[in-house]
């Protein structure tokens, strides 16, 4: 990726379109989940370029990913003010993302719905995975049946359908079914973690283990989590936590440093980082489940 | 708490798998008025009404959706429902408005069956003697012409609202029948667009004051070709003394035969000063700022009943005060921020507005021939703030804001008659812009030669400086001559944009236009 990233800026030096390539790099630093430097790429280019729509998008994402909640706003609020009812799908699912961490389920579907109106019928790929986001929103909302039928549809052109067949079974309540779609899955830590959470096997957690380690940084969010729980290895688990929330302070990234806290008998400490993260107002249920397992609740 | 926390329940860790990524998006970006030509204001015009009888009155213009061809059919060209058009004043000096009129349209589809918005002829057109089956011969087909708001012919028909608010205080401005917009200018068998446009002037119930809304010429003027191509006049950009002084044309008003919506409000003075009276030219509470502005509704991120960062449920598409300011001063890449700002922020535009590129264009492009003054150019500030010779000695300047300044105890003078001149101020006209704006005022010019230093006095206020211009100057048709005082919209049938090397350069008439 490095190498990838020396050429593209060299690229740069002499690209017809220069804007262009420093959007696909601040593209790049987001896939790396490297938010910093794409926020900052993202507020560089909007003061070479002002006011284009695709770079408030990027810092909108950067910031979310950072956990800047109030600048991931304002991005994305000039975004919409610039286009006035003519923002695209990405914008509006931007939004869903931001009211959905916000504990604004039923306007994150809202924004859903608007961004699936704005997908051409021919871009499947896409159809699909704001199906699947919508279909999640609607299972955070307690609609299980709906977001059965949601994931249906998405199921038809999902590059990863096992991982959308998971989801659909577990909203039915059918645990089986989910763990057998998993296992279909490309052997990816974050899948194999879902799936030894399912099965409480410790051949799976082995192998979960074995691909975080294969693959640095790659599920931080949940070698905390083993390590704090069945890893049993408190002290690397707060190591770790503190790590990933010294380069970013998003809602999971700090709910997985109050379960660390928690886990490594830092019950008060825990307990404030949580409800920092409930103040940001997300209803999400593992946060919530952690939260309440330190004797917190969201308002 | 040192027991690790239990395993959360399984399906919401699940549900975490399910973070979709983004997908991919390409845009070309544009000023967000170039996507939103509906809400795309043209012109903005303030100045006193120069029509006889009745209290001291200013007439209030402002122009939306550019370059209208009366041809173009058969929707013609309705106002947006949603969009807010606002004129607005400032009377304190702060560059807030105090006195707002908000215009609100609604659409009406009384002809659904009908192809054509608008369909009519002489007193009505019956099917023929060989009509085939199953409609009869001798049975009414087109209406008659139309000649009022409630013809049968009249298929789409737009009403408005108008809503004062002053001081945050809302009053409708209400009249003894509903506003109807004047439609475009069909042609000659299917309306009587005159006698439209003098039904849709309306007097309301509030003393005094008048509006209208409607499609009507173009009220500018100027060879938008040449000026846009990097200022290529066809005149060398510098007149002679006869062709300055003459109301004529000598290369082609690129606006001709096109039409615009227009909203005007007409007001007695004292409603809009911040005393409540007709103040003298030399009363520092003389002096208004005028600004138009559209909106459209807002998606706000953070909805009700959660803590809410929007300001309002509506979020500003454009604003306009002073011509071309947005168009040839403010940098591409500001424009959007330009058009949704507020003009008390202006401050953030100062370098662009006080060294202005336009002059350095003009410097570069007739090779230093003319001259200009050295930034910051603060023989601009009457442009931008409370400043003589527009606003009485001792009026706070405020801050940096494109507003129109209308010194409102400044007599109105009759264009054409005494005293008139189309350079306005530059020209002796007091009553003329950069006091205000009147329809005859030629900005471009007037503009051409305030950006090339002529208000900074020696050596910028003579020639070449001050014979700067397009050569186009007077527009290709008439104005009324009372309220709203804007000029009938060309007929679709037979309107005649005039070409460079035409004939007929002066409203059809006269010599040919410069090639």
């Amino acid at each position: 990726m490095r190498h990838f990233l020396v050429l593209l800026f060299v690229a740069s030096l002499g690209a017809a379109d220069p804007f262009g390539v420093r959007k696909v790099e601040i593209r790049l630093r987001l896939e790396q989940q490297d938010f910093a430097a794409a926020a900052e790429g993202a507020r560089l280019l909007n003061r070479q370029w002002p006011d284009n729509v695709e770079t408030y998008q990027l810092l909108a994402t950067a910031e979310l990913g950072l956990g800047n909640y109030e600048k991931a706003d304002q991005a994305l609020q000039w975004m919409f003010d610039l286009r006035l009812g003519k923002a695209d799908a990405r914008g509006y699912q931007l939004l869903a993302e931001f009211r959905e961490v916000t504990g604004d389920v039923e306007g994150a579907i809202e924004a859903l719905h608007l961004a699936f109106g704005r997908v051409q019928t021919g871009e499947a790929g896409n159809r699909s995975l704001l199906l699947a986001h919508l279909a999640r929103l609607q299972l955070l909302a307690g609609k299980l049946a709906l977001a059965g039928k949601i994931l249906r549809e998405a199921d038809l052109a999902m590059p990863e359908v096992g991982r959308v067949e998971s989801l659909r079974w577990l909203a039915l309540s059918r645990t089986d079914e989910a763990i057998a779609a998993l296992r279909h899955l490309p052997p990816k830590p974050r899948y194999l973690y879902a799936l030894a959470e399912l099965t409480h096997d410790p051949a799976d957690y082995a192998a979960f283990l074995k691909a975080a380690v294969a693959s640095p940084d790659s599920a931080n969010r949940e070698l905390v989590l083993y390590w704090a729980g069945v890893g049993a290895r408190p002290g690397e688990a707060l190591a770790l936590a503190r790590r990933e929330s010294a380069r970013r302070h998003d809602v999971l990234t700090q709910d997985a440093l109050a379960v660390a806290l928690a886990a490594a008998g830092q019950g008060d400490e825990a307990r404030k980082t949580m409800r920092a993260v409930l103040a940001v107002g997300t209803l999400d249920p593992a946060i919530v489940a952690h939260a309440k397992q330190l004797g917190l609740a969201p308002e | 708490m040192k027991k690790p926390l239990k395993r959360i329940f399984a399906p919401a860790l699940a549900l975490l798998l399910l973070t979709p990524p983004g997908f991919g998006a390409n845009h070309r970006e544009a000023p967000i008025t170039a996507l939103d030509h509906k809400a795309d204001i043209t012109d903005v015009f303030a100045f006193r009404s120069y029509d006889a009888g009745g209290v001291p009155r200013v007439t209030l213009i402002m122009c939306v959706d550019p370059l209208l061809e009366p041809a173009n059919g058969p929707n013609w060209f309705p106002f947006d429902p949603d969009i807010l058009y606002e004129l607005k004043v400032d009377n304190n000096n702060d560059a807030v408005e105090d006195v707002v009129f908000q215009v609100r349209f609604s659409t009406e589809q009384r002809l659904p069956g009908v192809a054509q918005a608008y369909a009519g002829a002489g007193a009505g057109i019956s099917t023929p003697a060989n009509s085939p089956a199953p409609i009869a011969p001798n049975t009414p087909l087109i209406p008659p012409r139309i000649t009022s708001f409630n013809d049968a012919g009249f298929g789409t028909r737009q009403t408005y609202t108008v809503t004062m608010v002053r001081n945050g205080v809302s009053t409708p401005i209400t009249g003894a029948t509903p506003f109807y917009a004047v439609p475009t200018n069909a042609g000659p068998r299917t309306m009587d667009y005159p006698a439209l446009f003098i039904q849709g002037t309306y007097s309301t119930s509030t003393a005094n004051v008048k509006v209208f809304s409607g499609t009507v010429d173009d009220p500018f003027w100027i060879d938008l070709g040449a000026a846009f191509d990097t200022l290529n006049f066809r005149n060398g950009a510098v007149m002679t003394p006869g062709q300055d002084a003459a109301a004529v044309n000598i290369t082609s008003d690129t606006v001709s035969g096109y039409a615009v919506n227009a909203i005007a409000v007409e007001v007695p003075v004292a409603m809009l000063t911040r005393t409540g009276a007709v103040e003298a030219a030399t009363s520092t509470a003389a002096t208004i700022g005028v600004w138009a502005s559209t909106s459209r509704p807002r998606l706000t991120t953070r909805r009700a009943p959660l803590p809410t960062v929007s300001s309002g449920s509506w979020s500003q598409v454009q604003r306009m005060g002073n011509p071309l300011i947005n168009e040839v001063l403010i940098g591409t890449g500001s424009k959007d921020r330009f058009s949704m700002d507020q003009p008390k922020n202006d401050g953030q535009f100062a370098a662009m507005l006080l060294d202005p590129l336009l002059a350095r264009l003009i410097n570069a492009a007739t090779g230093g021939a003319v001259a200009i003054p050295t930034p910051p150019r603060l023989d601009l500030l009457p442009l931008v703030t409370y400043a003589p010779p527009i606003a009485a000695m001792g009026t706070p300047a405020g801050p940096v804001a494109d507003m129109l300044r209308l010194n409102t105890g400044v007599a109105p003078v009759v264009p054409g008659g005494a005293g008139y001149s189309r350079l306005g101020l530059l020209g002796g006209d007091g009553a003329g812009y950069p006091n205000g704006r009147r329809l005859q005022d030629d900005v471009t010019d007037i503009s051409l030669r305030v950006v090339a230093g002529v208000l900074a006095g020696a050596p910028f206020n003579a020639a070449p400086n001050a014979f700067l211009g397009d050569g186009v100057n007077v527009n290709d048709t008439s104005y009324t001559a009372s309220f709203p005082f804007l000029g009938f919209c060309p007929s679709g049938r037979d309107r005649r944009h005039i070409d460079p090397g035409e004939v007929g350069c002066t409203a059809g008439a006269g010599p040919a236009c410069i090639p």
